[in-house]
């Protein structure tokens, strides 16, 4: 990542405050809180945050009342995070100036999603993923979707081509089927079980291309592995 | 009417008659009141007929009210207090009067059992938004720990947890579904995949795809109610299919118009007998004995929101065929067609 980002959480429930902080963490976001519920400014304007989350229930005074006063102050990007799903929540949310609204309860990777959109609105920022993956002497092109050596290019379908991306970034780990179909579903790719198998042998017939057949490996009750060869 | 009005004016007629009778015996008896025979009959039959013309002229106008009060019972609505029937007599306005003390007796009762039920819809929403907090909190340590298939299990019944407390809350709003209706333009295809992805882990678990086939198409809706719909037909397609089973749901455009999105689920199906009564109240049928976890209440919820938000619900199914939900949403209109 080209810099770090950090993310003001004013949220009250301490176990989702905890449990967001931890997972935003692991994208190395610096995620920190008020320290009262009574006076959330002071902590803002020590922290100076790229993102602010606030959750409309509080004590005190509710979100609504410390996105005012945040946007009296700054034009930081707001996002709210509430279970009350009233379409008046979100209007009054957004003509407060919020930039999203997500409910409670939510995927991680869906608000992830929604504040790395709105940090690359704001600060132009581009989450550096590997666009181009080494594997066993190809190169997989994770823009483009194919993978390449010798100048010679095979195309995959969206399902293969994720399955070896997840598989080849885990290499030689050994990926259940039950976690590349939950991955695929994360995905929106809603598979089962025999539509992985078709997927996975479609896969290594292309593969066979290269002399690659080999490199997925099934283990039996397991799952499968992109093997190094 | 004549004769019970007549009955109730019984000792009257007969104080009148007896009049008639006494006056008739003095000039019998009465030496001195020298009246020819005839002359008396013609006296009797005169003040016969002016006794049953005054009485049919009573009638008419004491039996009014009474009158009035029967064809407003016929087709009695809400402001039949403002329409009761004028009263000329007093025991006509004590009438009155009385009808409109019941009324407001009754209107407060009503307006007690309202603001009861408001407080309970208002406490069901609180706590399902309080009861969101710890499930937020604990799908986040799932999300975090999915590896570990302990969780998954538990994220499974999470779920379940989830679709409960959800439903809870639409039923609870379901009576003021018009206060907080709001149209929407989307794509229909994005609206049930969010949906399909909400039951991601009981699929998974239960190895079932889901297919979308078709182009994606625009439609003009409550985001909310209509996710609540295809919500309901999803889980009831999830539920009803065999493992490693397919859900195909294909959107497309009727030729007159119409918006269609079919959910098709590669479950038992449902007899015929069966098929006319799917979406009433409690009605599990065959399937859902068999399966044993239908409330009876999903389709029917489906089908009371989707009659109110004007989507058209129906079922094509045959018995170890599957079954085939459709959703039919109204055409925009050429108005808001210009408008967007």
């Amino acid at each position: 990542m080209d810099m770090d980002f950090s993310i003001f959480i004013i949220e009250d429930d301490a176990a989702i405050y905890n449990a967001l902080k931890e997972r935003l963490e692991q994208w190395s976001f610096h995620v920190t809180g008020p320290e009262r519920f009574d006076d959330v400014m002071s902590t803002y304007i020590k922290e100076q945050p790229h993102l602010v989350i606030i959750d409309i229930q509080l004590p005190m005074y509710d979100g609504f009342h410390w996105c005012r006063e945040i946007r009296a102050v700054s034009k930081v990007p707001i996002l709210f995070l509430s279970s009350r799903d009233h379409p008046l929540d979100m209007v009054m949310a957004m003509n407060m100036g919020a930039d999203d609204y997500v409910q409670k309860p939510f995927h991680m990777d869906v608000l992830l999603a929604q504040i790395q959109a709105i940090l690359r609105r704001t600060y132009a920022y581009r989450e550096d993923t590997d666009d181009l993956i080494e594997w066993n002497g190809t190169i997989i092109d994770m823009k483009r979707g194919l993978i390449r050596k010798d100048g010679q290019d095979v195309l995959l379908t969206k399902n293969e081509f994720f399955i070896l991306a997840v598989l080849v970034k885990g290499r030689d780990k050994v990926i259940s089927r039950q976690d590349l179909i939950r991955q695929l579903w994360d995905d929106e790719q809603f598979v089962n079980d025999n539509t992985l198998t078709a997927n996975i042998t479609r896969l290594r017939q292309k593969l066979a291309a290269f002399q690659l057949e080999e490199a997925i490996v099934t283990k039996k009750g397991l799952g499968y592995m992109a093997a190094t060869l | 009417m004549l004769l019970r009005y007549l009955y109730d004016r019984k000792s009257w007629i007969v104080f009148y008659l007896l009049s008639l009778l006494l006056v008739d015996l003095l000039i019998w008896i009465d030496t001195g009141l020298a009246m020819r025979m005839d002359s008396v009959l013609y006296l009797n039959m005169m003040l016969i007929l002016a006794v049953a013309l005054f009485l049919g002229w009573r009638f008419q106008k004491e039996m009014k009210h009474a009158r009035a009060l029967a064809d407003l019972a016929e087709k009695i609505d809400e402001d039949w207090v403002v329409t009761l029937p004028a009263a000329y007599f007093y025991h006509e306005e004590a009438t009155n009067e009385f009808l409109r003390a019941a009324d407001r007796w009754y209107e407060h009762k009503l307006a007690d059992s309202k603001s009861a039920r408001y407080t309970e819809r208002d406490y069901t929403a609180a706590w399902v938004h309080e009861v969101k907090a710890p499930l937020t909190a604990m799908k986040l340590t799932i999300d975090s720990n999915r590896d570990n298939p302990i969780l998954r299990s538990i994220e499974l019944e999470w779920l379940r947890i989830h679709l409960l407390i959800d439903q809870q809350l639409y039923v609870s709003r379901l009576p003021t579904l018009e206060m907080d209706y709001v149209l929407e333009q989307t794509g229909l295809q994005k609206l049930a995949t969010q949906e399909v992805r909400e039951l991601a882990s009981w699929c998974v678990e239960k190895n079932v795809a889901v297919d979308f086939e078709g182009e994606e198409v625009l439609v003009r809706t409550d985001l909310k109610w209509c996710r609540f719909i295809i919500r309901q037909l999803l889980t009831n397609a999830v539920k009803y299919s065999p493992e490693g089973g397919t859900i195909l749901l294909s959107t497309t455009v009727t030729p007159d118009g119409h918006v269609r999105i079919s959910i098709r689920d590669e479950g038992p199906g449902i007899a015929e007998h069966d098929l006319p009564r799917i979406f009433d109240k409690g009605f599990t049928g065959g399937n859902g004995r068999l399966h044993n976890a239908a409330t009876g209440l999903g389709l029917y919820l489906a089908h009371t929101v989707a009659v109110k938000i004007g989507i058209s619900l129906t079922v094509q199914s045959e018995l170890g065929a599957g079954t085939v939900m459709q959703m039919t949403f109204p055409v925009i209109n050429a108005f808001e067609s210009v408008r967007s």
